[in-house]
């Protein structure tokens, strides 16, 4: 399931990041077997769960729980599909995205945290209007 | 049977369109609705190509080098 920001990005937040994180619903012992399928397409391993696909793209895997939200399995139920670089693919929804980060609060969610809050206010404007 | 696929104004008309509906929304600058018009109105192929160009304009995200092979 796609997460973090690239994940708010493609549901309309315009803000940037230098990464795409992908939350894979395995144990972290077994990071291998996402490792092995990353590099049979031709990725290069940067580190346990980092690699970095052929146009350099940096990918982030992350296992187990995410802060803030809910098990893989509970959130999955509300995530979105969603076109992303070419291919249909699970996206955590914005307001459980926004969880996260108000639960995590590093320096770097704080902006992300005010972007995210405005998108909803003018979705939720543009619902109250139709 | 085919379903035809909707074919979208480009994306700049689409978020002046989308502007005029954030335009009655408070507590933004016109300058942050006209961003975040922008992203609504664009479709999320469009929204991750938006990012990815300008992190690649940015000079990030090169296409790695190939590996020298070990004849060469």
């Amino acid at each position: 399931m796609l997460i973090g920001m690239s994940a708010a990005i493609v549901q309309g937040v315009m803000g940037t990041t230098m990464d795409v994180d992908i939350w894979v619903d395995l144990p972290p012992r077994q990071y291998m077997r996402v490792q092995n399928l990353a590099r049979s397409i031709g990725c290069v391993i940067g580190a346990n769960t980092v690699v970095y696909t052929s146009d350099g793209t940096p990918v982030n895997f992350i296992f187990g729980d995410v802060g803030g939200i809910d098990s893989f399995k509970a959130e999955s139920r509300h995530a979105k599909k969603m076109i992303f670089r070419g291919k249909k693919i699970s996206v955590l929804k914005l307001e459980r995205i926004l969880k996260s980060k108000e639960t995590l609060r590093r320096d770097k969610d704080l902006a992300h945290i005010i972007q995210i809050r405005e998108l909803l206010k003018c979705r939720r404007a543009l619902k109250s209007k139709k | 049977m085919k379903r035809k696929s909707k074919v979208l104004p480009p994306l700049p008309e689409r978020a002046a369109k989308m502007l005029a509906r954030l335009k009655h929304v408070r507590g933004l600058s016109d300058d942050e609705k006209s961003v975040h018009a922008l992203g609504l109105a664009a479709t999320p192929e469009e929204r991750w190509q938006l990012n990815e160009n300008f992190i690649r304009s940015l000079g990030y995200w090169k296409p790695l080098k190939r590996k020298k092979s070990a004849t060469c």
